[in-house]
């Protein structure tokens, strides 16, 4: 419990810790604008503790762009500012600006309606003080100008500009006494101060309320005055000014025509300012003008001595601009003035024409020599008509109207170039001319594609290069011709007719350029043959392929397959551009896959497919089959494991290797007489080669035997003869061979073989049975284990 | 009246004798008893062969392998034995290992005199460390043992893996055969022995069978019943007698219900009486033959005293063809009298697979001995003490008879030390326990201690370049066998007993068939060329017993042993 009423206590005392004081003034402070108000505590000034710390809140303004003024004798001893944010003197603070700062006694703080209060910080006290005082709301423009209308009058007055020489420029003034440099630098001093003051002025003007103009108010009225006669005294000095600028520019250019007619617009808008200026001032100054227009006669004269090419000519300055001057002056143009400008005029149209022409001229020659391929008949009229045009452009030559400007030398020159162009077209239309016909004959081969006519007319024409250049493909285009219709023989698989071809081609001498062409000529004969070898190849490969395809599977006649000429070229090469011995080369690698297929892939598909199929169904024509592999067999050539596995398969010659003990192994039987025969004679061959610890090996070796062979056993003997290493087995001494009977699943057992380590061992089982057909025998070995029984 | 006194004192003898014998012999009520040369107690190793043929027949009464090879009425079989067959696949074969099979160290006999309590001791059952530690045996013995060869076929190493939580080991077979069940059961049908034997124990005793062996009682060797055995009767006795020259009568007398050698291999005159005996033949396991002294005899005295002992004309003599005393025979196949089968012409017998499967030629040598060869007497002795006694004495005289021997042979009986020195031209010996199956055992022939006390066969093998095992020459030394064979000592033959001895041990160490009958062909043309021995003839197998045993339950076939089936004998329902 005492705790807890301790708390209010405490929160006491901390807030009693605050750094700074407020000083709240009674009566409270009044934010209208009015004059200054003493701002005090009770009737007292409040008194500053030394090292202590106060702030006093002002309230905002009731309008914008107000000044807070603070008027008292401590500024100095203590130390303050105000600030639009106050929290105990932490951050952040922002100052506002004393725009009195130089003053001791007085502070002037820019404030307005943007904050609802502003606070004068007193942040040292130096010493104990009774602070006294005053503060006052009042509009900015208000007190700017109660502190400096006085100010502006003065400087109103002191820097007007006597008018007494302006006032008296005239024909009678002294010019030549008067310095209007020195004039116009004083000016300007004293213009640039007024214009500071003027801008003041309209600077405070943003400042003024929206309606004080409709106002009384004294001190406005005062600003209006001040104002009126600012203006008026600057506009004055802006037109003396240009008068002052006028007069030292003309003496400026004294001797230099081109300079002072580059100012002679500014003299023209001077003259023309008649209501702005002084009349005599005027008067004065067109007279100087009219004066200094006499030097432009001899300064054209002089520039047209002077040049020499026949380009055209451009007067400095233009004699337009000279015209202008002498209207604004109140007089025309004179006459040896307008000859000069007629002469240019004449001088420039031939010239342009002279020009022109020659380019024209240079054109049609670059496109001559551009060596365009295979031109239209159009090509060459059509650069005829551009230099007919370009002669009938030029203007007549009439510069010799102008007597005073005959012997000029640019008149002879343009003279002279236009004779010279009009020579040269008339020359290269002629050349032209030739060269249409030509075009023309060439256009009418080209389409019937006659490329050795065009030869012909071109070898007779060898003179004229520049139409030769038109067919510099010419031989390329003969030769390519020529590969077609070759290529079109290959493509209709005329081997013969396209081989002839390549002969007459490796051969062919009527070109334009032979030997220039050759080694293409040499590269394209390669390259059809090249075809023509690939293709004869492509297509021997493809109908031997073609035939593989659809002979893998026949099972008849498999003999007389191997006769076919699918396994010969379609066509015997007999050409070659290299050597005999190139195509002697080419028929063994065709004839080579030829054999390949014949020999290895023909017999080696067949094989595995007829195989394939007699182990799907070996009932199924089962012997024939494997006659079948065994007839491709004679033809293979191979050496792939597989396949001679097969082949081993079917061959009942051929024993069976045994290599791997207790698995039984299937082997296919097959008569051994090719037809059938009322007791047909099959046999099967075994080899023992299952590799083992033993030195002298032995195995148990059991047959499944079909059971319609051995379900007779018990009666006759099921073989009629067993082999082993061509040694005959019967059941006697230690060999057994047990006979194959339903109770032991048909499987007959000879033990115990003995075995040739690392050699062949053969056995080899034959039988008779009345059917021709397939068989197949199981055959299994293992080792006889020694028994204590 | 004297006279009368002395008859009645007589007949009073004889009465009280006979009431003393009556009262006083044992009594062989629930008992099979056979007799036993006392002098040659058997001594029981179930993985190698033994001199007495006892002793080999007693393991199957001891010991049971995983499965047990045993004669029934249609032939043999495999029995489970330790082990039940669960399953072969690719060549992996499961057995499951019986539980609750407890070896004889489980029980205890308290013996009191002639009686016998047994009493369980423990628990004491069989584990497949038992199995572990019995193929290490067989692995270390080599071709000493021929279970090294059965196992050796199919297992290329000798362990297993397991057991596992079903108590099932794997095997894995040689991958060279479809393996049958018939053929995994005979390959695992080798004893086992508890792995806290002697690795080299001169006899094992603890088995698992029905029957375990308890202290000897006035030297009758006792095998008891267990409390858990399943024979049909409770005892089998080995009774000692000195030689084997009693043993009919004593089977006549009662005093033994069990004869499974007869004297002669014949049939007993003595025992025809049906209603009191019966008899069972099986395949012969004895042969006799001389082997000659090479440091006495040269090859070629050899070769012509094979040809002086003429087998044919022995046999004949032996079994007294022809006269009123002749010995009628009946082999296992049931042929009467057919002497000359029992005739060998080579070291295999004619009885054995090598030449019944013409393996081996069995080409009697008809030349005439080349007297001049031979020296004047060849004396050929003979030691009748370790049975074969009555067979010994018989064959002495026959070979001393000159129209035998034409007047050159010498022949006397001998003690065993005569032996050891090798004091003699030829030795006349019995070889028993052969078996005519592949495992034909040439040690115990060519590589025996001369010693018929004891049997220690001296084979010594070291590995050659190729870490292969290769037998030694020093396993022939001089004074180390019958034949006194010794390479370095006999010079002249050196590379001959070389070749031979190599051929020897490729014949017993192989496990491949094809191997097994080339070197036995070798070992047969090795033998025939060096002339080692005559090899005489083997001895037909006849078992006698007595009616008081049901002879339906005694089944003896082929190569089986006899006492393969002991447990499931019976005695003959009382009349």
């Amino acid at each position: 419990m005492r705790i807890y009423s301790a708390i209010p206590f405490i929160l006491f005392l901390l807030g009693g810790c605050a750094t700074f004081k407020e000083l709240e003034p009674a009566p409270p402070l009044q934010p209208a604008e009015r004059g200054f108000i003493e701002l005090r505590n009770d009737k007292e000034n409040f008194l500053l503790k030394k090292d202590n710390k106060y702030f006093i809140k002002f309230p905002g303004p009731v309008d914008v762009h107000f000044y807070l003024v603070l008027q008292t004798s401590a500024k100095r001893t203590v130390h303050n500012y105000c600030t639009t944010t106050f929290n105990d003197g932490k951050p952040p603070i922002l100052p506002i600006l004393d725009e009195t700062a130089d003053q001791d006694s007085l502070s002037v703080f820019a404030i307005d309606t943007s904050n609802a209060c502003y606070y004068w910080v007193i942040d040292t006290v130096y010493q104990d003080i009774s602070l006294s005082i005053r503060y006052r709301y009042v509009p900015q423009w208000r007190y700017a100008v109660e502190n400096k209308y006085d100010l502006y009058r003065r400087i109103l007055v002191d820097n007007s500009i006597d008018r007494h020489a302006y006032e008296a420029m005239g024909p009678q003034f002294n010019f030549a006494a008067f310095d209007a440099a020195a004039e116009q630098q004083k000016l300007q001093a004293k213009n640039k101060l007024l214009s500071d003051m003027n801008s003041e002025l309209i600077k405070l003007e943003k400042v003024f309320p929206a309606n004080i103009a409709a106002s009384h108010d004294t001190m406005y009225q005062r600003y209006v005055g001040l104002g009126d006669d600012s203006r008026r005294e600057i506009q004055f000095q802006a037109d003396y000014d240009i008068v002052l600028s006028i007069l030292q520019k003309e003496s400026e250019t004294k001797g230099n025509f081109i300079a002072f007619m580059n100012r002679s617009q500014e003299f023209e808008q001077f003259l023309n300012q008649k209501n702005r200026f002084r009349a005599p001032i005027l008067e004065y100054l067109k007279s100087v003008f009219l004066r200094r227009l006499k030097e432009a006669l001899s300064s054209y004269e002089a520039q047209l001595s002077g040049k020499n090419d026949i380009s055209d000519i451009e007067l400095k300055p233009p004699i337009g601009d000279v015209e202008k001057l002498f209207i604004a002056c109140g007089q025309k143009l004179p006459y040896d003035l307008i000859q000069v400008r007629n002469y240019v005029n004449e001088f420039n149209v031939l010239a342009t024409g002279v020009r022109d022409a020659e380019t024209t001229y240079e054109a049609v020659t670059s496109a001559m020599q551009q060596k365009a391929p295979w031109p239209e008949n159009s090509y060459y009229p059509e650069l005829i008509s551009k230099l007919e045009k370009a002669k009938i452009a030029i203007p007549e030559n009439r510069l010799d109207r102008f007597e005073l400007y005959k012997s000029l030398k640019i008149t002879s020159l343009v003279s002279s170039r236009l004779q010279n162009i009009l020579l040269q077209i008339d020359q290269r239309e002629t050349q032209f001319q030739k060269a249409a016909d030509i075009v023309q004959q060439i256009n009418v081969l080209r389409l019937q594609k006659d490329y050795k006519g065009i030869i012909q007319i071109l070898k007779a024409n060898r003179d004229m290069t520049f139409v030769i250049a038109h067919y510099s493909d010419i031989d390329a285009l003969l030769l390519k011709s020529q590969a077609d219709k070759i290529r079109e023989q290959l493509d209709a698989q005329d081997w013969k007719g396209s081989e002839d071809g390549l002969s007459v081609l490796f051969n062919d001498q009527n070109y334009f350029n032979p030997s220039q062409i050759s080694s293409k000529k040499l590269q394209t004969v390669q390259l059809l043959e090249t075809d023509l070898y690939e293709h004869v190849k492509s297509l021997s490969f493809e109908h031997v392929d073609a035939f593989v395809k659809k002979n893998e599977a026949t099972i008849d006649s498999v003999t007389a397959l191997y006769a076919d000429s699918s396994f010969l070229p379609v066509y015997t090469l007999t050409f070659s551009s290299e050597s005999p011995g190139r195509v002697t080369q080419k028929l063994r690698t065709i004839q080579a896959y030829l054999n390949e297929v014949k020999t290895l892939r023909f017999p080696e598909a067949a094989i595995r497919i007829i195989y394939r199929e007699l182990t799907q169904a070996p009932r199924d024509h089962g012997v024939e089959k494997a006659h079948a592999i065994l007839a491709h067999a004679k033809f293979y050539k191979g050496q792939d494991k597989s396949v001679r596995n097969i082949i081993d398969e079917c061959d009942p010659l051929i024993a069976k290797p045994l290599t791997k003990p207790k698995e039984y192994r299937r082997v296919m039987v097959i008569p051994v007489n090719e037809e059938a025969m009322s007791s047909n004679e099959y046999l099967f061959r075994i080899n023992v080669k299952i590799p083992s610890e033993a030195k002298f090996p032995v195995y148990d070796i059991n047959f499944k035997v079909p059971s319609a062979v051995a379900e007779k056993a018990g009666k006759t003997q099921w073989f009629t003869k067993i082999l082993l290493n061509n040694k005959v087995v019967k059941t006697e001494g230690h060999m057994r061979i047990t006979a194959p009977s339903a109770d032991n699943n048909y499987e007959a057992q000879i033990t115990p073989v003995e075995i040739l380590k690392d050699r062949e061992n053969i056995i080899e089982v034959q039988f008779n049975y009345p059917s021709f057909q397939l068989f197949e025998v199981s055959v299994m070995a293992q080792v006889p284990i020694i028994r204590k029984n | 009246m004297k006279k009368k006194i002395i008859i009645g004192a007589a007949i009073v003898i004889v009465l009280a004798g006979g009431l003393w014998y009556f009262l006083t012999r044992p009594s062989l009520t629930d008992t099979v008893a056979f007799p036993y040369i006392a002098h040659q107690k058997p001594a029981i190793d179930p993985h190698l062969p033994s001199s007495n043929a006892m002793a080999d027949k007693l393991d199957d009464v001891v010991f049971d392998g995983l499965f047990n090879l045993t004669a029934t009425p249609s032939g043999v079989i495999f029995e489970d034995g330790l082990g039940e067959f669960v399953g072969i696949e690719s060549n992996i074969v499961t057995i499951h290992l019986k539980s609750g099979r407890y070896w004889h160290d489980s029980y205890q006999a308290f013996v009191d005199g002639k009686d016998v309590t047994i009493e369980k001791k423990g628990k004491h059952e069989f584990t497949a460390k038992d199995l572990a530690f019995t193929l290490k045996r067989i692995q270390s013995l080599g071709s000493l043992s021929p279970d090294y060869i059965l196992v050796g076929q199919a297992l290329p190493v000798m362990d297993f893996e397991g057991p596992n939580e079903r108590n099932e080991i794997k095997f894995k077979f040689r991958e060279n055969r479809i393996w049958i069940e018939s053929d995994i059961k005979e390959i695992l049908s080798f004893k086992i022995l508890p792995d806290n034997s002697d690795m080299n124990a001169l006899t094992y005793s603890i088995g698992t069978t029905s029957y375990m062996k308890v202290p000897d009682y006035e030297n009758i060797i006792r095998f008891f019943r267990t409390q858990n055995g399943s024979a049909a009767i409770s005892k089998a006795y080995l009774i000692p007698y000195v030689d084997n020259s009693t043993f009919t009568t004593e089977l006549r007398n009662g005093n033994i219900n069990v004869l499974l050698e007869t004297p002669f291999g014949s049939i007993s005159p003595i025992l025809q009486e049906q209603e009191k005996f019966f008899v069972k033949s099986n395949v012969s396991s004895t042969f006799f033959a001389v082997l000659f002294n090479s440091q006495r005899l040269s090859r070629e005295q050899r070769i012509e005293l094979r040809r002086l002992l003429n087998n044919k004309a022995i046999v004949d003599r032996f079994f007294k063809v022809g006269t009123e005393q002749q010995r009628h025979t009946i082999d296992f196949k049931g042929n009467h009298d057919n002497y000359t089968d029992l005739v060998n012409d080579i070291v295999f017998p004619t009885s054995s697979y090598y030449v019944q499967d013409t393996i081996v030629d069995h080409i009697h040598d008809n030349n005439p001995p080349n007297l001049s060869v031979l020296p004047d007497t060849i004396r050929i002795k003979a030691c009748l003490n370790y049975g074969y006694r009555e067979e010994y004495s018989e064959l002495i005289d026959i070979l001393n008879d000159r129209t035998i021997t034409q007047g050159r042979v010498k022949a006397t009986a001998v003690q065993n030390d005569d032996i050891k020195r090798g004091d003699y031209d030829a030795l006349l010996i019995a070889v028993s326990g052969y078996r005519s199956n592949f495992l034909f055992d040439l040690y115990s022939i060519f590589l025996r201690e001369p010693d018929l006390e004891t049997y220690k066969i001296n084979l010594q093998t070291a590995l050659n370049d190729k870490g292969e095992l290769t037998v030694n020459p020093s396993s022939l030394r001089l004074n180390h066998n019958f034949l006194n064979l010794d390479a370095s000592v006999n010079v002249a033959e050196k590379e001959d007993i070389n070749i031979f001895l190599d051929d020897m041990y490729n014949f017993m160490s192989t496990h491949e068939v094809g191997d097994k009958q080339e070197y036995a062909r070798r070992v047969s043309t090795d033998e025939k060329q060096m002339a080692l021995g005559a090899w005489l003839f083997s001895l037909p197998s006849l078992a006698y017993f007595s009616t008081r045993l049901d002879s339906t339950s005694i089944d003896l076939y082929g190569v089986a042993s006899q006492l393969s089936t002991l447990k499931k004998w019976k005695e003959a329902p009382k009349k």
